[in-house]
Order: structure tokens, then C-alpha cells, then sequence
């Protein structure tokens, strides 16, 4: 086992948790924006914000294998993604990169209230024409008299309309592809800023998403997060975080879904035995374990390599094609095994499979995925 | 040591990397005529990290390393 007792401790502390304050009946009753700000909350009272952030901030230094376990006791808690997408792309691709490459005027400024709930980050890449292709950015920027002005439009960004900070990537105007490329730090209520309307999207519904818009948005100096010419670096870095670890929670969501699908299919009947009892039904539930142990083992292998400071560009592709996948199809195997229960809503069964279809897109999509992975082993 | 380096790096990046058709000098942008993308970045990394046992974090990678032939054998002569 590659926990230690004090990380397995943590993970079903983590678990208890999402059991008893993420799936709170009163609070899932409550409209989308309030439940999104109550479990956010309850997020930051946990110490989940405070995870990754070093002592001399206040905050808990944990590494990255016991994040990993927290979040993986998080999903064990959840019926479906509940709040956790949101959460954890405001601690990696939020918290992270401020931690690792911001002023200390920057971490002054922002970090304790990311911890305390009181700032909601959101990382802007993806453009019309841009994403994985980061070398194609179309938003710029330009050095003016105390900063810099900010042009441009970024798309699907994740936190967006509910967000107080964003991680913005832009290129100089008139440089060429990457050279310019910078990451700011851009809050909400700046002149010339603005945030499009929440986007309705299929599953991971809690998270809200949207585009936000740069007109002639003039920004200080110390926003400018990190080096000038660093957008590339902070990006690859974030990335690195983002890709796998963003899934951690997923590989608890894969073993409460497979719990559930037993319990289910020993408590059902059909021509007076169990459902399990049908070989079509157990062997569902065999290749359901057998992906869960498979992701399992890939997340941990990463958080390993990552703690142990090695490259981890082709195993966190691995890692976030193999997870992303086996959890579209778990989901789609306990539709199968709940049936007519499964598509109503009810049991969550539905919403967990909305919700996995995401995960082949975010972060790269399982197509980008591969291409990194054959590119690298050919 | 350097001409040899030199002359693996061209050698993986022509029959790895590049378009067969595009022929470039030691210190033509690869970037420019459009050899590396960011992609291919990471597979040259890759390459550089497996073949020199040399090691490239993502945070300390300067992307102005990789534009040539000649810088790419200078961050490697470097790093060894």
C-alpha cells in the first residue's frame, strides 16, 4: 500500500466529510449559486484550501501523495462531482501556480483568502482557436504607463462567473507565438474586464463556467505573475498538477459508485434471485473493479513520481487517459446495472455519468492525450 | 563532445520531428519555420532527458533553450 497510516487516516477523515457536509439534502435543495457558496465554505473550514500552501502561510504543507489521498477520500463521500471539480481547479490551477511563481506581494495579497474561501480562483487558457495549441493565443497584452493593457477573449474557463481572481495567459502584442507569452493576475471588478453569463453544459453542473473578455483592461505591474516571457513555464507546471491530479477525486468517485452498483445489485430481485447472481451483472461489476484498481494505481504512481521530483509528462497522460475513460465507462456500467433507477435522478446514477463525459475533455482531451503518449514512445 | 550532441539532436529532430521536406541551419528558428510546436517540445524533452540522462523540470525550462539547433546543444552541454 503506498499510504501511510496517517494518509489513510486523512482519507477517510476526507470521506466522512463529503458524507456528512458535500451531501447535505438541505443544502442540495438550496438554488445553484447559494449551494455552490455553502459548500464552498464548508470546503475551506475543512482545510481543504489550505492543503498545498506552505506553514509560513498558515496552511497544512501537506505533499502531493496525501492531497492525493484526501481527494480520493473526498470522492469516496460524494454521490456525483458535487463541488470537488471546482475546488480542485481552484487549488491546482489556481492556488498552485500563485504558490509557486508569484511575488510575495502576490501571495500576501491573495493566499489567505484562497484558503478561507473568500477568493474563488479561475485559470484562463483556452481561446476560439487556442487550447492545448497554447502557442496560438490571441489574446495580448502591452506595456503601458503602470502596467500592462489586457485584449482578448478566453473561452470554457472554469470558476468564471463566480470567480474573484483570474490566472490570465496573453502574448505580447506584435511578438511571435510563444516568445511573448506571460500570465497575469487579473481581479474581478477591474476597468475593462468583464464575465459572460454562466454556460449551461451537460454534467458537472455545480461548476459554473463561462468566457470573460478583456477590453483595453489595464492591469499594475505586480499582477504580472511570475517573469516576464514565463506564460509557457507557468503553464506546463500547472498542467503537470492539473492533468492527473485533478482526476484524484474521481478515483473515489469510482469506488463509491462501484460500492453502491454492489449494494444495489445485491438488494434487487429478478426471477426471484439477486440480480448479481447474473453473470451478465458480476462480470460488469468484475471489470468495474478491475478499471478502479488499474486508475488507482496510476494515480498513485504519478503522485510518487511527482513527489519524488521526476518527469512526469508521459505518465500523467497515461494516467489521465486511463482514469478519464474507465470512469465513462464505470458510469455507463452502473447505468446498466441500476436500469430504469439508474435514469432517474434520484440515485445520482445519471449525474455521475454527465459528469464523467467531462472528463475526457478538461485538461486536454483524451485525443490530445494520446497524441502526447504516442509522441513520446515513438 | 558538443559536435556530437549537435549531431544526435539534428538527427532526432529530422527523423522525428520535422517535415522531411524543410532543411534548417544550426541556428535557424525551429519555432519559425515551424519544426517545434508546443508538443513537440515535450517529445524533444523527452529525447533530451532519455538519451543525455539530463533533467528538465517544466518550471526551470526556458522555451528561448529549445528555438535552435545550437541552443539546445548549448542547454544540454550545460545541464550534463
Amino acid at each position: 500500500m503506498v499510504f501511510s497510516e496517517e494518509q489513510i487516516t486523512k482519507r477517510l477523515m476526507a470521506k466522512e466529510f463529503a458524507m456528512q457536509q458535500l451531501n447535505d439534502s438541505e443544502v442540495l435543495k438550496l438554488d445553484k449559486k447559494e449551494r455552490f457558496n455553502v459548500l464552498w465554505k464548508r470546503c475551506a473550514d475543512f482545510g481543504l484550501f489550505s492543503l498545498a500552501v506552505p506553514q509560513e502561510y498558515d496552511g497544512m504543507e501537506e505533499d502531493i501523495l496525501s492531497i492525493v489521498a484526501i481527494m480520493e477520500g473526498l470522492g469516496m463521500g460524494v454521490d456525483a462531482t458535487n463541488i470537488l471539480f471546482s475546488a480542485n481547479v481552484h487549488i491546482f490551477a489556481g492556488m498552485l501556480p500563485i504558490l509557486e511563481y508569484g511575488s510575495k506581494h502576490n501571495k500576501d495579497s491573495f493566499i489567505p483568502g484562497m484558503m478561507e474561501g473568500d477568493i474563488i480562483c479561475a485559470h484562463a487558457i483556452s481561446e476560439e482557436n487556442a487550447g492545448s495549441d497554447i502557442w496560438s493565443l490571441e489574446t495580448t497584452y502591452e506595456e503601458v504607463e503602470g502596467g500592462y493593457r489586457l485584449s482578448g477573449i478566453k473561452n470554457y474557463v472554469t470558476n468564471a462567473p463566480y470567480a474573484d481572481l483570474y490566472i490570465v495567459y496573453a502574448r505580447k502584442k506584435e511578438s511571435k507565438k510563444f516568445r511573448g507569452v506571460s500570465a497575469f493576475l487579473v481581479q474581478k471588478g477591474t476597468e475593462g474586464f468583464e464575465v459572460g453569463k454562466s454556460i449551461d453544459k451537460m454534467g458537472i453542473e455545480l461548476s459554473p463556467m463561462g468566457s470573460i473578455y478583456f477590453n483595453d483592461c489595464v492591469i499594475s505591474r505586480e499582477m504580472m505573475l511570475g517573469k516576464e516571457g514565463q506564460g509557457m513555464n507557468i503553464f506546463n507546471s500547472t498542467m503537470e498538477y492539473e492533468r492527473p491530479f485533478l482526476l484524484s477525486y474521481q478515483v473515489g468517485i469510482m469506488e463509491r459508485q462501484l460500492e453502491r452498483c454492489i449494494k444495489f445489485a445485491k438488494e434487487r430481485k429478478q426471477f426471484k434471485k439477486r440480480i448479481l447472481d447474473f453473470q451478465s451483472i458480476s462480470n460488469r461489476i468484475a471489470d468495474m473493479k478491475v478499471r478502479l484498481e488499474a486508475s488507482r494505481l496510476l494515480m498513485y504512481k504519478v503522485a510518487e513520481e511527482k513527489l519524488n521530483n521526476q518527469n512526469i509528462y508521459l505518465s500523467s497522460s497515461i494516467a489521465k487517459l486511463y482514469i478519464s475513460e474507465s470512469l465513462v465507462q464505470n458510469s455507463m456500467n452502473a447505468m446498466e446495472v441500476y436500469g430504469a433507477c439508474g435514469y432517474i435522478k434520484e440515485y445520482h446514477v445519471e449525474e455521475a455519468l454527465r459528469d464523467s463525459i467531462g472528463s475526457k475533455i478538461y485538461s486536454g482531451t483524451s485525443d490530445i492525450q494520446r497524441n502526447i503518449i504516442s509522441s513520446m514512445i515513438e | 563532445m558538443s559536435t556530437n550532441v549537435k549531431q544526435m539532436i539534428r538527427n532526432y529532430i529530422t527523423d522525428n520531428l520535422a517535415n522531411k521536406e524543410i532543411e534548417f541551419s544550426d541556428t535557424e528558428s525551429l519555432y519559425d519555420n515551424g519544426v517545434l510546436d508546443s508538443l513537440k517540445i515535450l517529445q524533444l524533452v523527452m529525447f533530451l532527458q532519455n538519451e543525455f540522462q539530463v533533467s528538465l523540470s517544466p518550471t526551470e525550462m526556458q522555451i528561448e533553450d529549445f528555438e535552435t539547433i545550437d541552443s539546445i546543444t548549448e542547454l544540454v552541454s550545460h545541464l550534463k
